[in-house]
């Protein structure tokens, strides 16, 4: 493997069996005697590289398989079939020294002592990681100012609000140093503040220490503030990898217009009307095939335009107008 | 970056990390206590008085009856002070999530395990070692016991304390892998079987205190197998205080033991395999528990 990958997933395949329940009482009964099984395939041949130093958001709709492929790099779970080799190792076979090496954290779901303050965890984390004390007050000096954790060392775990909760998981996964991060939901549930916290705090320590972060999230404008590249998995196979900007053109030069006007919201040819909001019309509109003159001439054919307003849609729309597509459902960008 | 940590340690070296980890592990619990007294002596108190209470029937009934069966009330005392020490050092040493072992595998928690860089068997050895809030369970068991002894005609001389402090490993060593072995359910059953240590370990706990001489064949072979209740006390303090017309032998308990441990780490193993295999979906992206 070359010595800059930092992970590479090659024709991996993960299918889970399901046991089908009964509804009924009869019919449970019946499953007892006579089971039945679904076969979900989370991942069909997947191949995916990842560049040490490089931010990659992993995203999806539910169930197309991105929780399976955190799992597989967190060396959690086995593929059925493919390799996976991160940090040149195999996550299964070399556990212990591949899991000494990378900073996993699982949002929903907290690291720390409950019935400790946080700072214990720390000390907890230092002697099962084996960290030279030296190496322990280095790290530890840096993540306590980038991530403030003055004011939540002394109060246990259970006492901290889901905010300050994630700041101290996240503490506790880089504490070791690791060179490859993976972020399983972090800022589910944070308001706007702890959200920017936690996502300047990743660029950071990867401008800085050239960390590999590998993100999830449902926050999609989340992982346009922080990733570079995303990685879109749709029913087991990698439907988009690239940039944001490349994403945003698969669904053509989508852009908003916003129209402040005396009067009804104008009907445009090449635009389609989204809503009335505070007494500004917003349409959505593709900028490849319909100029913006065009839209505005047409406009004033029919009201006096007061003020005009065009933006991207947010990447939440793209990204639900692609889930749309691919589920074959209608789309409204 | 990666430092030292590219390279990989023996089991010999892991060996040699469990001082500290029960170094750690007696500083967080000195700190809980110490953190909230008031709250440490309820625990210490409670313990103190819950543990020997749960042989209390027994013990009333031995001196209600001046005896159980082929039992003196002095033998049943060490059964029960000896039932209380294994229970103590459980508590010392095999708390928190080693003794909830299934809720955790039942609620992929399991998860926060994998991704320590120390062998499964390190983690489960160190990090229920409570030896503070524990202590007090110890502490009963060895007053009971000592209270007993002085009460028996017993030669205790070094070969016995040998059998003793074996029989003694042996009977904790059964209840762990009870434990083990019947909490690997949870890893085919995560729902259903996410509370299953905690009862089989009330099971053991509640059957252990009585002497279960008298019972059928097929009752007394489950309860030394499949619910190893009759290892916790009764079938060693049988053999270390020589009760019954026919002898038990010493090394009864230790054998049974190693057979136990055998079962639950190879179950367990098994269920690993699983759980590598299928992985725990007990939590939605959101974080909700399903």
């Amino acid at each position: 493997m070359n010595p800059e990958t930092a992970v590479a997933l090659s024709g991996v395949w993960k299918t889970y069996r399901l046991r089908e329940r009964g509804t009924s009482p009869r019919e449970v009964l019946a499953r007892i005697v006579n089971p039945r099984f679904r076969t979900v395939e989370a991942l069909r041949g997947i191949d995916l590289v990842i560049a040490r130093g490089e931010i990659v958001a992993i995203a999806g709709p539910n169930g197309a398989g991105k929780s399976t492929t955190v799992k597989l790099l967190s060396g959690l779970l086995a593929p059925d079939q493919g390799t996976v080799v991160a940090l040149g190792c195999d996550p299964i076979r070399d556990r212990l020294r591949y899991v000494s090496r990378i900073g996993v954290c699982f949002g929903q779901r907290t690291e720390l002592w409950w019935d400790h303050p946080v700072a214990s965890s720390f000390d907890w984390k230092r002697v099962v990681w084996n960290l030279s004390q030296s190496q322990y007050d280095r790290s530890l000096g840096a993540l306590t100012d980038m991530l403030g954790l003055n004011d939540i060392w002394r109060v246990p775990a259970r006492e901290l609000s889901l905010g300050q909760k994630m700041r101290a998981d996240l503490a506790l996964a880089l504490l070791p140093e690791p060179e490859l991060v993976i972020l399983d939901e972090p800022t589910l549930g944070l308001d706007v503040l702890a959200k920017r916290h936690v996502l300047d705090f990743c660029r950071e320590i990867n401008r800085e220490r050239r960390v590999t972060i590998i993100i999830t999230s449902h926050d999609l404008s989340d992982l346009e503030a922080l990733a570079g590249r995303m990685v879109m998995v749709h029913q087991g196979q990698v439907a988009f990898d690239g940039e944001f900007d490349r994403l945003r053109a698969t669904v053509g030069l989508q852009r908003r217009l916003r129209l402040v006007t005396i009067g009804e919201a104008p009907s445009l040819d090449g635009a389609t009307f989204l809503e009335t909001r505070d007494g500004a019309h917003e349409y959505a509109y593709d900028a490849g095939t319909t100029t913006l003159p065009a839209l505005l001439a047409h406009a004033e054919a029919q009201v006096t335009v007061l003020d005009v307003e065009t933006h991207r849609p947010p990447i939440d729309d793209v990204i639900a107008t692609l889930y749309e597509s691919w589920s074959g459902a209608p789309s409204r960008t | 970056m990666a430092d030292g940590r590219q390279q990989a340690h023996t089991t010999w070296w892991f060996l040699t990390r469990v001082p500290a980890r029960y170094s750690l592990g007696f500083r967080m619990d000195l700190a809980f206590v110490l953190r909230s007294p008031g709250l440490a002596i309820y625990y210490l108190a409670l313990d103190a008085i819950l543990i020997p209470a749960s042989g209390a029937t027994t013990f009333l009934l031995a001196e209600r009856l001046t005896g159980l069966g082929s039992w003196s009330v002095a033998q049943v005392t060490f059964l029960l002070g000896y039932a209380t020490l294994v229970e103590g050092i459980l508590a010392v040493a095999f708390t928190y999530n080693v003794s909830h072992i299934s809720r955790r595998i039942g609620r992929g928690q399991f998860d926060h395990l994998l991704v320590q860089p120390q062998p499964l068997w390190l983690s489960l050895l160190s990090e229920g070692f409570a030896p503070v809030t524990g202590g007090a369970a110890v502490a009963m068991g060895i007053a009971i016991l000592a209270w007993s002894i002085t009460r028996l005609p017993l030669d205790t001389d070094i070969a016995w304390w040998g059998f003793f402090l074996a029989n003694l490993g042996a009977s904790v060593v059964a209840v762990l892998g009870a434990m083990f072995a019947w909490s690997s359910l949870a890893f085919w059953a995560p729902v259903a079987a996410e509370e299953v240590a905690t009862n089989v370990h009330e099971a053991l706990t509640t059957l252990g205190v009585f002497p279960l001489d008298g019972l059928g064949t097929v009752l007394t072979a489950g309860l030394v197998t499949a619910v190893p209740a009759g290892l916790v006390a009764w079938l060693p303090a049988r053999a270390l205080l020589g009760v019954g017309a026919t002898a038990t032998p010493l090394w009864a308990t230790p054998a049974a033991a190693v057979a136990l441990a055998i079962i639950g780490a190879a179950t367990f193993r098994v269920g690993l395999g699983r759980y590598r295999s299928v992985g725990s979906s007990r939590y939605t992206d959101f974080g909700h528990r399903r």
